[in-house]
């Protein structure tokens, strides 16, 4: 009877074995790895391989696990390599290694032995890690779709799928996943970031900040969350804020760079140029090859007027990214300074070439073409910075003095100065005080009232011949501080790094003007400061 | 001049900055050392240093106790031998009294932890060392072998009993076996026993025969092992009650065993392979067992239910547990030390400077000192007092375990091994006071570092002061030359194109690229000219081209010196040889032009000029 049962018992597994033959062949892929490894340690122990009790194989994982974990990678794979029996966690360690030497394509070929030997949700998930990492997102997505059946709820793959819909650039769907990784598990900051990512990249600020906020309240010790609520509110003007975040960020990671460059340039848009510098030092010692960091020291230097040190320093971010236009535009400013026109004219020609619709430039190259005694050039470059900003008031404003100077008739001076006021108004309407420079006011009211030759405005009769020498420099200046921040909130999260350095306006004809209330507040924003470095 | 002097100002103007915001800083030499390192001495004295001590370890194999009942504390390290002669198990369980050598046992197998627990209620309380190698703990009384404990078996499905015993009675073929087993590991329920898996990957069938001939008569067994071990007292909580062993095996199960019966109290189920452990409280009470797992999870289990109460994510696998009251202080790979509460709310998280090698407690009672050391991979040990770094302990080498504790008679000694094997020990100076300060938040020491900047010559300032003077002469002088420059480069591009002389050919609507090979040493060379069709507008195939050469008919010959071009399909490369043969008798050498021409115009499509290399002299023997 027993017999008989037992007969039958195999009969079936014969059937099941030839049911499955078909299938075992199409699905049990041939090795994976070479055979000659299999074969090698064959032939060289192969008394003792087969004398070795195998149903304890994996009592040495413990110690791989142990010296995986204190990087030990060529000890790890030469302990391997004398193995007998392979188990599945010593491929998955081996991979492991693979990955951490950079051989992906090895690394993924040992976790799918590892999936085959043991498909379990770990393996699976190592699998598409390594996918991704290859860029192939498609395959990847599918392969932690299958893992998503082994466990409905684990954020690690609703975000990593959500990653790699991302890098497709299939953003609704990532940002489905990076919500539902969101709700499955509410303190990873990841999910936080990315999700506030998407969210900036569809342009939906608001719903960004909150995204971030609320991660901020989740991980109060996040740097980067931090960093991120802070260029929110910079690129909104809400500098005191954004400093708030940046020091909070920079309390827990006094050495993060994007904090670090954040709060550089909030402590620059205070004037507070040594502070400032002292920070880039720290950024200098980790990158000291980051052109962006150059460029920000350099109009440090510059703020404290010592030019040539300014010189030196764009030159070298010149040097490492010849096709930044920032540095270019700040290169000319300084050899404006330093009455270098022609150096200037060439700077903002390269600055130029490189964006055929920088307004900036364009009025900045009207006044070195000016004092070039290029007036034709010169007028043609005001009028189409003009033709392509026309709401610029400082642009307006050094037209206005080129007109002055060229001899243009007083009415149409006018119309420009009409077109500066009604533009400056509104400029001061949208922007914080600090970053308008009142001054130009003075110089515009100046150009109106030359002609009348007023008794009370002798002094500046005696001017004309000078004022672009004297003014046109600075202004640029401001301008280019709001052409900034205006420029910040385009910045992708990604190169946050590239901050670019506003640069403070310095009155150099200050003697005309009591300096603002600026520079007080500058030492109580330097407070907070002091405090969070 | 000037530029010189404002440099110098720059530079000045550095220091004072480097000097205002960092007055706490002033040992320059150790950077990393804190305001309370500063005193010149170290807190710790240097007991024993053995360098070629040879050992090899971890952190769990490391005991201090005292195994005589003597008031003298010894140092159990079971040391792992060379693991690299792997066959071959070096293996020793090592007892030290005073730094020498007491006695030695050779262990089966390569040891995972090593506890002293107490197993008996005798007086004086002697305590057992318990050794958890492979699947089974083994203790040894008074250094004696005295017990082995096996972990319980695991199941095994019975369809691969089944095959196994037909494979034994040989009346299964190997093919069916395969299938067999492969259908049940893709869609079984119970893990297949090793022995199946490592068959189910044979690939070669006379291997796989040879297998399941010297497998077939030996028990299925399918084992686990163990991870990790340490001990938690059973009723009381002195320190010499009785203990039980909490034990982390590969199956992801936690056990409780019992010492003086060894019968299994409790098991919990861990949802990943538990890599450290972590025990409190007592067991016939209530105790908390933290298992830190390979999933980089933290899992906290409490008396009385099988699954974790709580799980800590961290984004790393840790590297070292330790616990003070309730907060978990967990080391990770990604050198970051992190402090989490019970309920798993992260109170800090520091990046350390180097990797994390090895972490010990520090429990000092008689200062009331409680401290986490963690040694780091660029020969550093980090002493952190809740959040603050105290000490910074400077060693040779690379720290893989580390202990602290009594040692002989002393109070305070924290015994080290390293990387190579050596044997160090420091003890804590009786003076030494560890003030809490806050230097991980002063400003980072890189901020006194001076910025390089480039510095301008004498030359650029005098071209500065010439510009000033005759910008505009410069100007247009430049602008002309930039003109010029650009008219001459359109000059010369429109030559080459008319001239067919750059290697890439563009015309209206055929595109192709060329490229020549040099083979051979001399003085018979072997010219290969590839012609690609790179041409993406239009996949007309280009007929009607050939090959031709110029060069100096008194050093080279070639055979054939023309071909023809048959087609050219877009995106092929082709390859045409000719063979060049040098005929001077000179080392010399010279270039060999290429053309593709078409046969209805004169100009050359394109051209390749070939640099030869000086043939080798035609040996004569």
């Amino acid at each position: 009877m027993e017999k008989k049962h037992v007969k039958h018992g195999v009969e079936q597994l014969l059937k099941a074995a030839v049911n499955l033959s078909q299938f075992a062949m199409v699905t049990s892929t041939p090795p994976v790895f070479p055979s000659s490894i299999l074969k090698s340690s064959n032939d060289t122990n192969i008394n003792s391989k087969w004398s070795n009790d195998i149903s304890t194989v994996d009592k040495y994982n413990w110690l791989l696990h142990i010296m995986y974990g204190r990087s030990e990678y060529d000890r790890i794979q030469q302990f391997i390599r004398i193995q007998s029996f392979k188990s599945t966690y010593m491929t998955y360690i081996q991979a492991l290694v693979y990955r951490q030497e950079g051989r992906i394509v090895d690394a993924l070929d040992y976790f799918q032995k590892c999936v085959i030997e043991e498909p379990s949700l770990i393996h699976i998930k190592q699998v598409g890690k390594s996918l991704a990492l290859l860029g192939r997102y498609r395959l990847a997505i599918d392969v932690y779709k299958d893992a998503l059946k082994h466990a409905k709820n684990d954020w690690d793959i609703l975000y990593n799928i959500g990653l790699n819909y991302f890098h497709l650039n299939e953003l609704t769907e990532a940002k489905r996943y990076f919500l539902q990784a969101l709700q499955v598990s509410e303190i990873q900051e990841v999910s936080y970031l990315s999700l506030g990512k998407m969210y900036l990249l569809d342009n939906e600020r608001e719903e960004a900040e909150t995204v971030f906020q609320r991660g901020a309240n989740r991980n109060p010790e996040s740097p980067t969350l931090f960093t991120e609520l802070g260029l929110r509110a910079f690129a909104k003007a809400n500098y005191t804020k954004a400093f708030e975040c940046f020091g909070t960020a920079l309390t827990f990671a006094p050495t993060y760079i994007p904090a670090l460059m954040a709060a550089c340039q909030v402590i620059q848009k205070h004037g507070d140029a040594d502070v400032a510098l002292s920070k880039y030092r720290i950024i200098y010692r980790q990158k000291p090859e980051c052109a962006q960091v150059w460029n920000n020291i350099g109009m440090c230097f510059f703020s404290k007027k010592k030019y040539v040190a300014a010189v030196s320093c764009l030159k070298r971010a010149n040097y490492l990214a010849p096709f930044e236009l920032y540095v270019l535009y700040n290169l000319a400013l300084v050899h404006l300074h330093l009455q270098q026109n022609a150096s200037a004219a060439i700077f903002l020609q390269s600055a130029i070439r490189l964006d055929k619709r920088h307004a900036a430039s364009y009025a900045l190259l009207g006044i070195a073409l000016s004092k070039l005694n290029d007036t034709d050039n010169a007028l043609r470059a005001f009028t189409y910075s003009i033709k392509l900003d026309p709401t610029d008031p400082i642009a307006l404003l050094n037209l206005a003095i080129f007109q002055k100077n060229t001899g243009v008739s007083q009415s149409s001076i006018d119309i420009t100065l009409t077109q500066f006021h009604q533009y400056y108004t509104q400029r001061v309407a949208v922007t914080n005080q600090k970053e308008i420079d009142k001054s130009m006011l003075d110089v515009a009211a100046k150009l109106q009232n030359l002609p009348s030759f007023a008794p009370q405005n002798n002094e500046i009769v005696v001017v004309p011949p000078q004022p672009t020498i004297l003014f046109s420099p600075n202004k640029p200046v401001i301008e280019d501080s709001m052409n900034l921040s205006k420029s910040n909130p385009h910045e992708l999260s990604a190169l946050r790094t590239k901050t670019y350095e506003d640069r403070r306006f310095r009155q150099k004809q200050s003697q005309h003007q009591p300096i603002t209330s600026l520079d007080n507040t500058d030492f109580e924003q330097n407070e907070p400061l002091n405090f969070s470095l | 001049m000037p530029s010189n002097k404002r440099e110098k100002s720059a530079s000045r103007q550095y220091q004072e900055i480097s000097g205002n915001t960092n007055e706490n800083e002033t040992d320059q030499t150790r950077p990393t050392t804190t305001t309370a390192a500063t005193d010149t001495k170290s807190k710790w004295l240097s007991a024993h240093n053995d360098f070629v001590a040879g050992i090899n370890t971890v952190g769990s194999c490391v005991e201090l106790v005292d195994l005589y009942a003597e008031g003298s504390v010894n140092l159990v390290i079971a040391d792992f031998g060379n693991i690299l002669l792997m066959p071959k198990i070096q293996a020793k369980l090592k007892v030290f009294k005073e730094f020498s050598l007491l006695k030695e046992n050779n262990l089966s197998d390569l040891p995972c932890a090593v506890v002293a627990c107490y197993m008996d209620t005798l007086q004086p309380r002697i305590p057992a060392l318990a050794v958890a190698s492979g699947s089974a703990v083994f203790l040894f009384k008074s250094l004696r072998p005295y017990y082995k404990f096996v972990l319980p078996q695991m199941e095994i499905a019975q369809v691969e009993k089944d095959v196994w015993h037909k494979a034994r009675e040989g009346n299964i073929d190997m093919r069916a076996m395969h299938d067999v087993l492969n259908d049940l590991h893709r869609g079984g329920t119970v893990p297949l026993t090793h022995r199946s898996l490592a068959f189910l990957q044979m690939t070669n069938t006379n291997e796989a025969h040879q297998f399941v001939e010297h497998y077939k008569t030996i028990e299925l067994k399918r084992q686990s092992c163990i991870t990790c071990m340490k001990k938690l007292n059973k009723n009381s909580a002195d320190e010499d009650a009785l203990n039980c062993l909490v034990i982390g095996t590969e199956d992801q199960h936690i056990y409780i065993i019992e010492a003086q019966a060894f019968t299994i109290m409790a098991t919990m189920n861990c949802p990943a392979t538990p890599s450290f452990l972590d025990v409190s409280g007592v067991y016939d009470v209530e105790f908390r067992i933290l298992a830190t797992c390979r999933n980089g999870y933290i899992y906290l289990f409490r008396r009385g239910s099988e699954t974790p109460r709580n799980a800590i994510y961290l984004n790393s696998i840790a590297v070292g547990l330790e616990r003070f009251g309730k907060n978990i202080i967990v080391g990770c790979m990604d050198s970051s030390l992190h402090c989490y509460t019970t309920k798993g709310k992260r109170y800090w998280k520091h990046l350390l400077p180097a990797q994390i090698t090895a972490m010990c407690q520090i429990d000092y009672r008689p200062k009331g000192f409680q401290a986490v050391a963690v040694a780091l991979a660029n020969n550093e040990i980090h002493l952190y007092k809740d959040k603050f770094l105290v000490d910074v302990i400077q060693v040779e080498e690379n720290i893989y375990a580390m202990k602290f504790g009594k040692l002989g008679r002393e109070d305070a000694t924290l015994v080290m091994i390293t990387k190579n094997g050596g044997l160090l020990v420091k003890i804590l100076k009786r003076t030494a006071t560890f003030e809490e300060s806050d230097t991980l938040h002063g400003p980072p020491k890189e901020q006194q570092v001076k910025i390089d900047v480039p510095k301008r010559t004498k030359l650029y300032v005098d071209q500065t002061l010439r510009e000033k003077e005759q910008a505009e002469n410069m100007y247009r002088i430049f602008q002309q030359d930039l003109i010029r420059l650009k008219l001459l480069t359109g000059k010369e591009f429109l030559k080459s194109v008319q001239a067919g002389l750059n290697p890439i050919a563009k015309t209206k609507n055929e595109a192709i690229r060329i490229n020549a090979e040099v083979h051979g040493l001399g003085p018979r060379f072997k010219l290969t000219v590839k012609l690609q069709n790179t041409s993406s507008t239009s996949l007309t195939p280009i007929i009607d081209l050939f090959i031709s050469f110029t060069y100096d008919e008194n050093i080279y010959s070639l055979n054939p010196n023309y071909i023809e071009i048959p087609i050219l399909i877009t995106g092929i490369e082709y390859g045409f040889c000719t063979f060049v043969t040098c005929i001077t008798d000179k080392v010399i050498s010279d270039i060999i032009k290429v053309y593709v021409c078409r046969r209805d115009s004169s100009a050359p499509l394109i051209s390749a000029v070939i640099n030869m290399p000086v043939a080798e002299p035609n040996l004569s023997i």
